[in-house]
């Protein structure tokens, strides 16, 4: 499936539609779903959306290596916090789009675990480990706003986050084992 | 708890993507020296993917939009499938910027050039702003080459707003050329560029180096 996401946008760099349309096809779901994720209603996902394909179709080189789907999950994370951010003036934290993955847990996670299998995961957390993790990624907050939404300290947002991404890492590796 | 344990700390944040600018700054500075560090983010980048990957939709975003977004494939295809019945008019907007100077920059941008061919033509002094219904074709010349950490920032002005949009950032080639390309709506009555920081503000934060009314 990595692969053929790899022989796709080789295609897509050729400028070949039905290549691009494949790819829609596969990712259109995950894409939007951030996306309503972030934003929080339909119109304004579905523009995000079609930024991120828009992307993927003008700009392909921006996609270099690397996982498509992890590509395409930050994109659409980062763009749908640029809505929320000209909605609010609210400061945005973007993920790395561009450093190069060394590991293989991207590929297995991602090709072998549906998203249901990332859902249990992330509800073996605690209640406060899994607000911290949900609530950087979807809502973009820094470390200072998680301390101040959840009023511990910030070193031990901090903290927390890494025991919990560590968790995550552990129980998908579990899973995927 | 030991300095490079927070640094650790940091680490995770980062991938997380939980950290300011600031912040990035000084983990990716550490990261470059620290095999640790490095080895801890590749760990925990993969797990933050995966979060994202529970927002996975249960339904399909709408066919209509589908429909919209292969338009604007199709009509941005490869110029070899596009129809004979356009050439003249690619020409044309080609020589238009051929004559401005700006010859090579759109050969490297792969936009929909009848669109230019019928766009409004705004001059200003760095540049030249294309006006389309939905957006504008910027193309700028001669603009100073930036420091590191610093790049130039569009923005737009919807009528009756009192403070500017963020739009997309660049960065010129060694000319100080570049063709950007833009987002508008019929509300928006100008354009502005300035200098920002790496990664853009929320305001403009230096005097912009062009305004541009985009009038009637």
């Amino acid at each position: 499936m990595v692969d053929d996401a790899s022989q796709l946008m080789e295609r897509v760099r050729a400028r070949d539609p039905q290549a691009f349309e494949a790819i829609y096809d596969r990712f259109s779901r995950l894409v939007y779903g951030v996306a309503l994720r972030v934003v929080g209603d339909h119109a304004a996902a579905q523009d995000v959306t079609q930024a991120v394909f828009l992307t993927l179709w003008n700009a392909p080189r921006s996609y270099r290596e690397g996982n498509l789907t992890a590509w395409l999950v930050r994109v659409a994370r980062n763009r749908a916090l640029d809505t929320v951010r000209s909605r609010a003036a609210h400061p945005q934290v973007e993920l790395s789009e561009t450093m190069p993955e060394a590991d293989g847990l991207e590929d297995t996670v991602l090709a072998r675990l549906d998203s249901d299998a990332v859902r249990r995961a992330l509800n073996r957390l605690s209640e406060t480990e899994r607000s911290l993790i949900e609530l950087g990624f979807f809502d973009g907050l820094t470390h200072q706003e998680l301390a101040r939404r959840t009023g511990a300290p910030l070193g031990t947002v901090k903290t927390r986050i890494r025991s919990a991404l560590r968790k995550l890492r552990a129980s998908l590796e579990g899973t995927t084992a | 708890m030991s300095a490079h344990d927070e640094m650790l700390d940091n680490v995770a944040a980062f991938a997380l993507g939980a950290l300011d600018a600031r912040e990035v700054s000084i983990v990716l500075q550490h990261m470059q020296t620290c095999d640790e560090c490095q080895a801890e983010y590749e760990t925990l980048r993969p797990v933050v993917t995966a979060v994202g990957t529970t927002a996975t939709s249960d339904t399909s975003p709408s066919p209509l939009l589908k429909a919209r977004i292969m338009k604007e494939v199709h009509a941005q295809g490869a110029p070899a499938r596009r129809p004979s019945f356009m050439l003249p008019y690619a020409l044309a907007a080609a020589c238009l910027l051929l004559a401005a100077g700006f010859g090579a920059v759109i050969v490297e941008q792969n936009h929909t050039i009848a669109d230019l061919a019928g766009a409004r033509r705004i001059a200003f002094a760095q540049g030249e702003v294309l006006v389309a219904p939905d957006r504008l074709y910027i193309t700028v010349h001669g603009l100073p080459l930036l420091p590191a950490g610093k790049v130039y920032q569009t923005w737009t002005l919807a009528k009756g707003a009192t403070k500017m949009t963020p739009s997309v950032t660049f960065t010129p080639d060694q000319q100080g050329g570049a063709l950007v390309t833009i987002p508008i709506n019929a509300t928006t009555v100008a354009t502005a560029i300035s200098v920002e920081p790496a990664g853009g503000s929320l305001q403009p934060t230096t005097k912009p180096v062009a305004i541009v009314k985009l009038g009637s």
